[in-house]
Order: structure tokens, then C-alpha cells, then sequence
């Protein structure tokens, strides 16, 4: 089902970082997690993901720094925005430019994957 | 009475505005109060394993409840008009240990000074130590033996700064290195030679040798002393392994230096380097000592549960030396090894017999001293196969309940037998994307059984031979390596999580009572799976997923050492670690009982305590009120006629009442329009609902009258009970007492789905306290037949139902009526716990057709 679904995972907590990343990785996907944004960043004008998973409030580049980004530089890619604040504004933003989907802490870990596995197919769709 | 004045005389209108005002300050404590509850219910299904979440979370948590609860004590000293001022000084307290808590600052517990080993489990590392607390473990919950001997506590630790000043001097050290103006060879240097220097307070050195006359008198004669480090805080994110000193063979007389020793090797300048590079004070640096009665070991050495070099290969490594545990452990001479199969019977793969020049041992005036072995012994294998299997049989008995890899040390004793003396987990680093192909294609050849049902509430893998239970009142004799599988998530259950390896039930919830203890003794579960009972059959061989939430048939041995390379355990994160105790300053409940005595504002000890008392004091206050203003004929507050003999009166803040013309103070069911209150009641005066028979008494019952005004009276038996509803066209607030026991509803019913609740909190009875909590289980499992997420504290429930249709939702109104007629003197017919489901049973074959859901 993860087979070949490449994602970018941006935390500024390790914990996230590190949890995701296991857990997606023992799905069979291939995660890269990061816990800087301004790396994230780096690596995101290297290499094109699938999906993009981006906390909002960082040091640095925020996650909405992170989604303009993408979705200027590549469209396809999807980006599903975590936070713990569940602002309106914040959701609206994020819908604006164009975010997959908007989820707040504490999440589920399962749930998380299915939206990444959802995201991913409609980035490859977007991507032919 | 302060409503009377000013709801008689000139100040009438002014006293409405005022109740109005009053009344809309209680509605604002509800909100908060519902909003507290469903916080707690978040965060304590957060800890089940099964989300994700960090430490923006947590300090939005803290920061929402406080403002909540805080918002709670606001609303009823304006309702009652300041009665409760002191609530804001328990608040106080509360809060700051929650916040002490968030900050992981970690407050030292008011323990003793001193504590047998016998009595330390894993919970109480804060006061023991992480070494300590995890070898207590093993002997409370396994079968294995360990080291006789005591602690001294963190509690002395912190008194011995106190009384020392040598709590000062380290918080000069930490300024002075935070300002580089020493090294940390430098502070080492100068807090050793503080800490060796200073006397032992009394009272520890009095306490340290009754200790150790305690351990002679067991021995029969001199002992001598293991003094192990056990410092506070080497957890999952610090292991500080290898830090800190220990000492052999100390004998009694030198036990005060060697504290001191251990003590001030918090200190030595690895350490101080590496607390400051991970952001840990010196300043709160604390250890707590062990001191253990040196075991007399022919031989002693170490266990990886997993061979670190190739941890794919479902192998133990175990390495072996004559004398004690030090020549292994410091490779301070050859030391046999061995690769052992972790499947049992645990055969032997491969060995290295080395030869063994030297080993230590125990001279009679104590230390310890490297002695010559004779040749003849000294290329011997030093423990033999059967020893190893046994070794290896405890030593996966202890990952299995740590659940992670493990590096034990060990020993065998002059009598053959084996003795843990020390177990912590074990890092290893393994090629994941290697063993993840492993397991997909290991579960492709195992019918999967249950997916995707359900909650995980204790995550992790588990194997064995189901258990069914098949009625909760006579539990089963788990045999060994048993899934135990039922219908309900009945507290009755809990006594055998700890025997089993996994909890599987159709119906609970992830923070209920029994979801609760499987995480305390971590048996991974899931709850609410709905079809288990009707899946797994007796003496099924299953594996349990309780990471995918998947059931598979057979043993999937892959899965099974997936989860022990993944030690990244969540429960031993540090977020895990901090909520979990935040949490216990927030949700236990000890006040239950309003009549109860200690039903006072010093008596709380959670924000679940205060939000309790809060509603009930805000209740009663209204009610005192209300009286006033139906004595005045007002038009806002009528009493209900009902065809039983139930004394309620209704507040209707908007739409709530049928508009009357009669300024009668009376009106009857068809005048209320608000529509929840009218089903409810509906429900409440149904045939069947409201028993006449007499309940069936027995010795030991409290006598109560069924039928006639005495159900409404109260503990002292001369004055009926008042009971309010707060009503509008579509909010309903009803504090119903019957007899000895509370009802509440709170609920939202409009067009809009998602706007739509019940809140429905229940507590209290006239027996004691088995049977009300047997009647606490029976209603509890009726709530949740009609969809309700249930959780039970004692008698106490709390019940919720959310985004229902309108249709829907006024049919579990009709429900509840029935279901408090029913319900309201059952605790006095629950002699044993058949009751129970007899009680389910009778309630749903009663409830007539169409209003069971």
C-alpha cells in the first residue's frame, strides 16, 4: 500500500518527528523527518515528496512559510498541516493556499497514515 | 437567606435579574464544567498509546483547563455569593503542581527516608530511582528472585543537601560553570570533596543501620553491602548508564562513606558534562542508594535479551564468569559466551568456553579481591546449559513485561539458583526497512482474524491461547501466555491483566477503569472491538497487534520481535512521562459522595474534585433560590406535577415552559416544551419504569421505603429533596436526587446534529459500596447498548453521547427517564454480581420496543 510513497515529515518536538517517522516507516514508507524547518526547506528545493506532513508554529520558517513554498515551487506535492491550535483562522489560511488536510494534536497515529496514503494519490495524479 | 432579599419587597425585579444573571453564570459553569471533562477524557485516552502528541499539546492542555476550572470557581462565588472563596486556595495548589508537573520539575515526593525493596515498584522511581524501582518491579510482578536490602530515598538525598548546605554549593557550582568561570573537573573536585566531608544527618545514619540490622537479622550473622547508585530521572530520554558508582562488598561499618560516595558521584565531571548538554540542572540532581545484601555468586554475568551484532536473528547473548558480576560487567577478564535461541526450550547455539585466569570475590573483613582460579576449573564451561535455559526463560520474562530489549545482570548462587541484580533496557539499532519486509511478509501467511476495530488502549504485540470469559462473576484460571477475550470492559476483569498477555473486549472505552490497569501493567489491548467474543473461540492461537489494531491467527514470531526492536517505547517518552503526571493531579476523583463528610473544599485533590464540588454547591445554591421565587408565584419557576411522587422544579431561562396565562406555581408534563425534559419524564413516568413492587431487602440493607414520600427523604429521613431543571426549548440541566443517589442530565437538542449532547453523570446509593458499584456496572452497560462512551470511577459514571439526530437523541432522553425509575433503589437487589446482568437483562426485556435502540 506505502510502496513508494515519499514523504516529508517536519516537526520542531522530536517526539513527533521520531514517532511518525517509525510508525510510517514500518507502513513501508519512505520518510525523511526533520526538526528544523529552514533543513525541511533545504531539502524540499533538493527533492520533490509526495507528501509533505508540517507542523504550524516553528522557530524559523513556520508551516505556512513551508505550504506557500510548496505550493509554489511544486503544485503536486501535498501537505497535511499539524497543530495545537485548532484557530479558524489558521484552518482558513491553510485551506486557502491549498493545504490536503488540517489536523490537530493530539492525533491519531493511524489516521495520520491513512490521510498520507490519500494525499499521496491524488499528488501522483496530479503529478501524470 | 440572601434571595430573600431581594426577591421580597420593592427589590422583586431587581431579585429576577439577578436569578436571571445567576442563572445564566451557572450555565457558563456547565460549559466549563463539560469542557474540563472532556479535556480529562482527551487527555487520558492521549496516554492509551494510540495518538500522538508533544509539548505544545500538553502546555495547552494545562493552560485550558486552568483557565477553566479557574472560570468554574468564578461562577459559583457568584452564584452563591462567595460561600467558596477557599476552592481558589486549593485551585491554587493544584495548579502549581500541575504546572510543576509540565515543567517536569520533579518535586520531591513526601516519602520516607528509607524503604525495604520488597515494597518498590516501577511507579515509584521518583522517590527510589530508576535502577531500584525497575528491580522492585521484578520481584513484586515476576517470579524472580533478586537481592535482599533498602533504599535510602531521594527524600534523604534532598534533606542531606538541605541540612549540608551542600545544595547551596551545587547551585554555585551550576551558576559558576552556566558562566564558565570553572571547568567540570573543577566543580567535580570541589563538590566530591564537600559531599565526603559532610556528616550524615541523624536521622539517616540512624535509619541506614537499622536498615542493615535488619538485613543481618534475615542473614543470621554479618553481611556484606551492594551500594548501587539509583539517581532520579535515567529514564527512556536519559540513561546516564555507567555515570554513577557503585560499590561491592562494603561491610556495614563503611556503609556511611559509601553512601556519601555514590552520592557525590552525581557529580563527577562526565556526569555534570552530560546533564548539562541535555538541559538537566544540577541543581536538581538527586539520587536515591541502594543497599543490597551481596549475593554469594559461584558465578554472575550479563544478558542481552537480543544479540546486539545481529538482532534480526531472534537470539540471546549471554556472557558468563566464575565469582561476582564485576568481571563481566568490566571486562576485566575472560568471561564465557554464549548465543541461546529465544525460543524455548532456549537451546545453546553457539559457545565460547574461554579460559578463565581470575575472579573476585568476597574477602571476610568485605571489599572485594581478584583470586587466582585453579587451572582445572579455569577452562570449565562456568553455568551449565540448564542454567542458561533458565536464565533465558527469566530474562525474556522480564522484556516481555519491561517491553523492550533488556541487559540484565545476573547471578547464580551457592544453591544453583538464579538472581537478578540489575535490568535495563537495551539499545540496539537495527535495519527497520529489513525487518518491516520481514513482518508484511510473515502476516501475508496468517489469516487475519480482527482489523481495524476498535481502540487500542495499551499499545503493543502480543501472543498466546485465548480465553473467553464467559461471565465476569466467575473469572477463569489463566493458564500461562493467555489472550483474554470478553464482552465487556468490566472492572471485575482487572485482576487478571496482570496474568494476561493481552486484553481483547466488544465493548469499553480507551479511558475506562480496566483500559486504565492494562497500561499500568502494559498488556497490550484494544477495547470496543465490538465482534471478539464472536471471532475468537477457546484455545485459539492468536497474535495480538495492538500497534495496527489487527488480530492474526497462529504465532507471527516476526511481529512479535518487531515490537521488541522497536523500543522506542511512547510510553517512555518524556511527553508520556509528564502527562501521565499532570494527570494524576487532574482527574482522580475522591469527593463522590455529597453527604459524605469529607465533602469539603479542603478535601479536594484533583480539578475533577473541584469541578465536582463546584456543581454540586452551585445546585444546591440555585435550589435555595428557586424556592423563594416559587414561593412568590413567579412565573420563570413552576413545580411539575408527576403521577410519582417526585418533588421537581423547573427554571425555564427561554422557551422552555408552554406560555400560561394562570399564575399557578404548579403545571404538568404537557406544559413543558422543552422537548428533552418532556421525554425524559415521559420515560421516568412510563408503566415499568417506576417500580411499586417492594425491593427484595436482606440483613445489612439499608431500610427504605419504595412507593411512598420516603424515597425523597433524606439522610436524616424528615425532609423530601428538592430537585431542579433548568430549562430552555432546547438546553436541559436536571439535578435529580432519588432516595440517596444523584442524577444528572445535561443536554443540547436542536435540528443541527453536531451541536447535539447528553451529558449523563450518576453516583451515589444507600448500600455499601460493592453493590453500589455493581449498580454502577449494570447502568454502565446499559448506556453503552445505547451508545454512550461510558467511564466508571467506583459508583461514580460519567456518561456522554454526542452528534446524534434530533430523533435519536429524545429517544435516549425517554431512556434515561426509564433507566433512573428503573434503576433509582437497585443498588439495595444487587446482593452478588450475577445481579448485574440480570439487571441488563430485566432493563432491556422491560423498555418497551421502541425505545430500544
Amino acid at each position: 500500500m506505502g510502496k513508494n510513497i515519499e514523504v516529508l515529515v517536519l516537526d520542531d518536538e522530536a517526539i513527533v518527528c521520531e514517532r511518525l517517522k517509525e510508525f510510517l516507516e514500518g507502513k513501508g514508507l519512505k520518510v525523511e523527518a526533520f526538526t528544523e524547518s529552514a533543513k525541511a526547506v533545504a531539502r524540499l528545493r533538493e527533492k520533490k515528496f509526495d507528501v509533505v506532513v508540517t507542523d504550524m508554529k516553528m522557530p524559523g520558517p513556520t508551516g505556512m512559510d513551508v505550504l506557500k513554498f510548496i505550493k509554489g515551487e511544486q503544485p503536486s506535492t501535498q501537505a497535511i498541516v499539524i497543530t495545537a491550535y485548532g484557530a479558524i483562522e489558521n484552518f482558513r489560511e491553510t485551506e486557502a493556499l491549498g493545504a490536503y488536510e488540517y489536523v490537530t494534536k493530539p492525533f491519531q497515529i493511524a489516521n495520520i497514515y491513512n490521510l498520507i496514503v490519500k494525499a499521496a494519490k491524488r499528488a501522483k495524479k496530479e503529478q501524470t | 437567606m440572601k434571595w430573600r432579599n431581594f426577591l421580597t419587597g420593592g427589590h422583586q425585579k431587581g431579585g429576577v435579574d439577578v436569578l436571571r444573571a445567576k442563572i445564566q453564570k451557572f450555565q457558563t459553569l456547565l460549559g466549563e464544567n463539560n469542557r474540563v471533562l472532556e479535556l480529562m477524557a482527551e487527555a487520558e485516552e492521549s496516554l492509551g498509546g494510540d495518538f500522538l502528541f508533544d509539548m505544545q499539546y500538553l502546555r495547552r492542555l494545562a493552560g485550558q483547563l486552568e483557565e477553566s476550572v479557574k472560570g468554574i470557581l468564578l461562577d459559583l462565588n457568584f452564584i452563591t455569593e462567595n460561600r467558596h472563596l477557599s476552592l481558589f486556595i486549593v485551585f491554587e495548589k493544584i495548579n502549581a503542581a500541575v504546572n510543576d508537573a509540565l515543567l517536569d520539575k520533579r518535586n520531591v515526593p513526601d516519602a520516607p527516608l528509607t524503604m525495604p525493596l520488597a515494597e518498590v515498584d516501577q511507579q515509584m522511581s521518583d522517590v527510589v530511582g530508576e535502577k531500584m524501582a525497575r528491580l522492585g518491579e521484578i520481584q513484586k510482578r515476576l517470579p524472580y528472585r533478586i537481592p535482599m536490602g533498602f533504599i535510602i530515598t531521594s527524600q534523604a538525598c534532598q534533606r542531606f543537601f538541605n541540612k549540608s548546605k551542600a545544595g547551596d554549593k551545587i547551585f554555585e557550582m551550576e551558576t559558576a560553570l552556566a558562566a564558565q568561570k570553572i571547568s567540570a573537573h573543577e566543580a567535580e573536585s570541589l563538590l566530591s570533596k564537600f559531599i565526603l566531608n559532610e556528616p550524615l544527618p541523624r536521622e539517616i545514619s540512624t535509619q541506614m543501620k537499622h536498615g542493615i540490622a535488619g538485613l543481618e537479622k534475615e542473614a543470621g550473622g554479618k553481611v556484606h553491602l551492594a551500594v548501587r547508585s539509583s539517581a532520579i530521572g535515567e529514564d527512556g530520554r536519559l540513561s546516564f548508564a555507567g555515570l554513577h558508582d557503585s560499590f561491592l562488598g562494603v561491610p556495614p561499618a563503611e556503609a556511611s562513606r559509601a553512601y556519601r560516595e555514590v552520592v557525590a558521584s552525581l557529580f563527577t565531571s562526565r556526569a555534570i558534562t552530560y546533564r548539562l548538554h541535555h538541559g538537566e540542572p544540577l541543581s536538581a540532581a538527586l539520587m536515591a542508594v541502594g543497599f543490597l545484601r551481596m549475593i554469594p555468586a559461584t558465578a554472575s554475568g550479563v544478558a542481552y535479551t537480543l544479540d546486539p551484532n545481529a538482532p534480526e536473528q531472534n537470539t540471546m547473548l549471554v556472557s558468563a564468569a566464575p565469582g561476582l558480576g564485576k568481571t563481566v560487567v568490566e571486562g576485566k577478564g575472560n568471561s564465557d559466551r554464549f548465543i541461546i535461541s529465544r525460543l524455548p526450550p532456549h537451546p545453546v547455539l553457539s559457545r565460547e568456553v574461554a579460559y578463565k585466569e581470575k575472579r573476585y570475590e568476597i574477602p571476610p573483613q568485605g571489599g572485594i579481591v581478584l583470586t587466582e582460579i585453579p587451572s582445572a576449573q579455569a577452562e570449565l564451561q562456568t553455568v551449565s546449559d540448564d542454567f542458561l535455559a533458565r536464565l533465558a526463560g527469566a530474562a525474556l520474562h522480564i522484556e516481555k513485561h519491561m517491553k523492550s530489549a533488556q541487559d540484565i545482570e545476573w547471578a547464580e548462587d551457592d544453591r544453583g539458583e538464579l538472581v537478578i541484580l540489575q535490568a535495563r533496557p537495551l539499545r540496539i539499532t537495527a535495519d527497520f526497512r529489513n525487518i518491516t519486509r520481514r513482518v508484511q511478509a510473515a502476516v501475508q501467511k496468517h489469516a487475519t482474524l480482527i482489523s481495524g476495530r476498535g481502540t487500542i488502549s495499551c499499545r503493543g504485540i502480543a501472543h498466546g491461547t485465548v480465553v473467553v470469559v464467559k461471565d465476569e462473576n466467575k473469572l477463569p484460571e489463566l493458564p500461562a501466555n493467555a489472550v483474554l477475550v470478553a464482552r465487556t470492559s468490566s472492572p471485575k476483569l482487572a485482576e487478571l491483566v496482570p496474568a494476561a498477555n493481552a486484553v481483547i473486549t466488544d465493548i469499553g472505552a480507551a479511558a475506562g477503569h480496566l483500559a486504565t490497569i492494562t497500561r499500568e501493567f502494559r498488556v497490550p489491548s484494544i477495547m470496543d472491538v465490538g465482534i471478539a467474543t464472536q471471532v475468537l473461540r477457546d484455545g485459539m492461537e492468536v497474535t495480538v497487534d495492538a500497534e495496527e489494531n489487527i488480530v492474526y491467527e497462529g504465532k507471527v514470531e516476526e511481529l512479535l520481535l518487531y515490537d521488541i526492536l522497536s523500543h522506542l517505547s511512547l510510553e517512555d517518552a518524556r511527553e508520556f512521562r509528564i502527562l501521565s503526571r499532570m494527570l494524576k493531579q487532574i482527574v482522580p476523583l475522591t469527593l463522590k459522595d455529597p453527604q459524605a463528610r469529607n465533602f469539603k473544599p479542603q478535601n479536594c485533590q484533583s480539578y475533577h474534585d473541584i469541578i465536582r464540588f463546584a456543581h454540586e454547591k452551585a445546585v444546591e445554591y440555585l435550589l435555595e433560590g428557586s424556592d423563594q421565587i416559587t414561593t412568590q408565584k413567579n412565573t420563570q419557576c413552576k413545580k411539575v406535577s408527576l403521577q410519582i411522587p417526585i418533588d421537581l422544579t423547573v427554571i425555564d431561562i427561554g422557551g422552555g415552559l408552554v406560555p400560561s396565562s394562570s399564575d399557578s406555581a404548579q403545571c404538568d408534563i404537557a406544559e413543558v416544551s422543552c422537548a428533552s425534559l418532556r421525554s425524559l419524564l415521559e420515560g421516568l413516568t412510563s408503566p415499568g419504569a417506576w417500580s411499586t413492587e417492594p425491593a427484595g431487602m436482606d440483613v445489612g440493607s439499608f431500610m427504605s421505603s419504595v412507593t411512598g414520600p420516603g424515597i425523597l427523604m433524606d439522610s436524616s429521613g424528615q425532609m423530601p429533596q428538592r430537585n431542579l431543571a433548568i430549562i430552555s426549548d432546547r438546553y436541559l440541566n436536571l439535578n435529580l436526587h432519588l432516595g440517596y443517589h444523584f442524577n444528572q442530565v445535561d443536554s443540547y437538542l436542536s435540528d443541527t446534529r453536531n451541536d447535539n449532547y447528553i451529558y449523563f453523570r450518576f453516583a451515589g446509593g444507600v448500600t455499601d459500596s460493592i453493590r453500589r458499584s455493581r449498580r454502577a456496572r449494570m447502568i454502565s452497560t446499559i448506556l453503552q447498548k445505547y451508545d454512550f462512551m461510558v467511564e466508571i470511577a467506583g459508583d461514580f459514571i460519567i456518561a456522554r453521547l454526542k452528534k446524534f439526530e434530533r430523533k435519536a437523541l429524545l429517544d435516549r432522553h425517554w431512556m434515561l427517564g426509564y433507566l433512573i425509575g428503573f434503576t433509582r433503589q437497585m443498588d439495595v437487589s444487587m446482593r452478588d454480581d450475577s445481579m448485574v446482568e440480570k439487571g441488563v437483562d430485566k432493563f432491556m426485556k422491560t423498555i418497551p420496543n421502541h425505545k430500544t435502540c
